[in-house]
């Protein structure tokens, strides 16, 4: 290809090494090479895996801190969640509703093939000579354009991996076993398939967390991801939903469940797992909700949307649509001395 | 907004759903929020008896006041004698800590903890015992609807705040949503002084709530005597909505001998809403946007490069006067250039009105110096 070429170096520990930690890229369905030697696992809202870099660098721990008065974090859980099991990677639940298996049942479908196609159209082509009239002299370079593109995609379509990043053409991969999307587009009106949810496991802490069994579970569940060397990885994903929500708070102290964080983070960054972690801050203790804060790789929050705010409705053209925001606080700086920080987001429902 | 409030404890709670719970707090600068609750609480019972609530029954669990002040008449004078049996109080003022029982031996006490039939309360003796105090508030909701299982009751809890005296956080939090999640509770009330407690507490109590109305004294009044708070303040109300959205509401209340009256407030901001605009672009003097027939006409405008990319060449007026020109084209003849383009002859197309009126800067450059100007090198 014309970009490898070019290059001087060449990266090491790439293909079919070892896979799992140390060095190598994973090579596991739904997981894609990023920066820094980390591999990544998308959120499962292709806006979102943007905004983060690229996707969850397997082995990190994502904290979302939930607004009182919204449930907006269900919304992304649904989406973490249908994307693992989408690319049939184990999934642990764990959630202070009484019946956590009913909730996996609002887990969105993979939208219809031609509706996401026309989405992920690129921007209209300015076909026709006439687009252009008082730059006129970049028509030709336009059309030289197009075709590099069109000449890049069909050489990433047929090769077997794909190493260069390109944007148009980032979200298709294609492994051993057939292609697939790394992120997919979801559908929120149809249900995720029953025989998807195999891959489910669940546990409810409506009436108080136990937290050494929960630890226990969670221990299970990674140490079942590990596989010997030369075959296809597995990634798993943890959701725990509400973690510090009042009935959890009945049979643990604030203590206890900083502890359990640890632990938690020390056995997801070991193992092939990312682990989605969402809880109120504000029922936290302040110097509470700082600890929990640092813990995260990757620090979200949801707020709500106040419904007829007049002000609000002639700042922002699209403001019925919207019905929460999406603020990142910190991004997962794995491997590396970077430190990102982006100030603001906003999230509309697609619904 | 009251009367939203009022509707939405009036329609109680949909299947599959906890009940909806409306939490009135309130602070010292305003000591209004037992009247507001009353208030509340008046409605529902107005709706409960027409019969046009969900439930048909309501428990008031009385902590702050005696047992009579809710069954009583109405608090402000109007209506009939005394309620009915749908209404049940859980007494938990007369003797929450059990100091009337204490020496009397066990059947004494088991007696005196039945049901009082005529008062139709039930007396509680040991409030610090919440799941004792859940099954009496359930007893006395059965016992409200004539122990049918299908029908629903609602639940006024007079002051969470005295709760808090004898529970924990974790405990309280406990009580209340089981409280919402049983399937015969239909409304949920509670009252909180806000400043009693952490705001952590506050938080945690409001995550547990559907609507929370906030009690706050009137704005302009602050710098006035606080005697003309008691009467007079501010209801703000902070609704969830099932799409994740918030509503809030503000309403000014006056209190008077015959009930509270509630009065709609405009904001500032809502005085002057900002125009619905399509784009963000700002308001100024003139016109961004093109009329229809100015697009059309911007459309027909000849550009002044002598290139257009069609490989004709297009001939402007620069400015010189060329007699040579002119008169070859008073004969009609076009004079061939060094490239062999064809001259287009300009005329005004019908209906245009923009023209470009171009000059050259100086007379000494030739009439095609726009190209690159390594092109007449010679090496």
């Amino acid at each position: 290809m014309e970009m490898k070429s070019g290059r001087s170096f060449v990266r090491k520990g790439g293909g079919g090494g070892g896979g799992g930690g140390g060095g190598g890229y994973l090579q596991a369905k739904g997981v894609r090479p990023g920066s820094h030697g980390v591999s990544l696992v998308s959120f499962g809202l292709d806006d979102v895996d943007q905004i983060i870099g690229g996707g969850i660098p397997v082995g990190s721990l994502v904290m979302i801190m939930e607004d009182n008065e919204a449930p907006h974090h269900m919304l992304l859980l649904r989406y973490f969640m249908a994307q693992g099991l989408v690319h049939s990677q184990p999934l642990f639940f764990a959630s202070p509703l009484p019946s956590p298996q009913a909730f996996l049942g609002t887990l969105p479908a993979i939208a219809s093939v031609r509706e996401s196609k026309s989405r992920s159209m690129g921007p209209k082509d300015s076909s026709g000579e006439d687009e252009l009239r008082i730059a006129w002299q970049y028509r030709r370079y336009l059309s030289e354009q197009k075709a590099l593109e069109e000449r890049r995609l069909r050489q990433q379509e047929l090769t077997a991996s794909s190493w260069a990043p390109s944007s148009s053409s980032f979200n298709h991969a294609s492994t051993a076993g057939g292609s697939y999307e790394f992120c997919n587009d979801f559908d929120m009106r149809k249900p995720l398939e029953r025989s998807l949810l195999i891959g489910a496991k669940c546990e409810s802490f409506a009436s108080g967390a136990h937290l050494g069994g929960l630890l226990d579970q969670c221990k299970d569940f990674v140490s079942k991801l590990a596989r010997p060397p030369g075959e296809t990885q597995t990634v798993g994903r943890l959701a725990l939903q509400s973690l510090c929500a009042p009935q959890c708070m009945q049979t643990c102290t604030d203590w206890e469940l900083l502890a359990f964080l640890q632990a938690l983070k020390g056995i997801v960054r070991a193992s092939n797992s990312v682990a989605v972690i969402t809880f109120p801050a504000s029922l936290l203790r302040p110097t509470m909700a700082i600890r929990w804060q640092h813990f995260a790789d990757i620090l979200l929050s949801v707020e709500a949307v106040l419904d007829e705010d007049k002000e609000m409705a002639g700042m922002l053209t699209d403001y019925q649509e919207i019905v929460g925001f999406l603020r990142v606080h910190k991004l997962a700086s794995m491997n590396t001395q970077v430190y990102f920080l982006l100030l603001f987001m906003i999230v509309k429902d697609c619904t | 907004m009251a009367e939203a409030v009022a509707r939405q404890l009036r329609d109680g709670v949909a299947v599959g759903e906890q009940a909806p719970a409306v939490m009135v707090r309130d602070t010292l600068d305003t000591r209004a929020g037992p009247a507001i609750c009353d208030h509340f609480f008046s409605s529902l019972c107005s709706n409960i008896e027409a019969g046009r609530a969900q439930a048909k029954g309501l428990v008031a669990v009385a902590l702050r006041r005696t047992p009579e002040s809710y069954t009583a008449a109405s608090l402000y004078g109007k209506g009939n004698s005394r309620r009915g049996s749908w209404l049940q109080v859980v007494d938990c003022y007369t003797d929450p800590l059990g100091w009337n029982c204490r020496g009397v031996d066990a059947k004494n006490e088991v007696s005196s903890d039945r049901a009082d039939s005529a008062a139709q309360s039930l007396i509680c003796h040991d409030i610090s015992d919440l799941t004792g105090l859940l099954a009496s508030v359930l007893q006395s909701g059965q016992a409200s609807v004539n122990k049918q299982a299908t029908v629903q009751f609602a639940v006024l809890i007079d002051s969470v705040s005295v709760l808090l005296r004898y529970h924990t956080l974790p405990a309280l939090t406990s009580f209340l949503s089981s409280l919402r999640s049983c399937e015969q509770v239909s409304a949920v009330m509670w009252l909180v002084h806000a400043d009693l407690h952490e705001s952590r507490v506050i938080a945690s109590i409001e995550y547990l709530s559907t609507t929370v109305i906030y009690v706050e004294p009137q704005l302009r009044l602050l710098s006035e005597s606080k005697i003309l708070n008691i009467r007079r303040g501010r209801l703000r109300a902070r609704t969830k909505k099932r799409n994740g959205r918030v509503r809030e509401q503000v309403e000014e209340f006056h209190i008077e001998l015959g009930g509270v009256n509630f009065t709609p407030v405009i904001l500032a901001k809502d005085l002057q809403p900002p125009n619905l605009m399509k784009t963000t672009t700002p308001k100024v003097q003139f016109n961004l946007d093109l009329s229809e027939k100015e697009r059309e006409d911007r459309s027909r405008v000849i550009l002044p490069f002598e290139h257009q990319g069609d490989g004709r060449e297009a001939h402007i007026y620069d400015g010189r006067p060329d007699t040579l020109d002119s008169d070859f084209e008073k004969l009609g003849i076009n004079r061939g250039y060094a490239k062999e383009t064809v001259i287009q002859n300009i005329e005004p197309t019908q209906g245009a009105v923009g023209e470009i009126h171009y000059l050259r800067d100086s007379d000494d450059e030739r009439p095609d110096s726009d190209e690159d100007p390594d092109d007449d090198l010679d090496i």
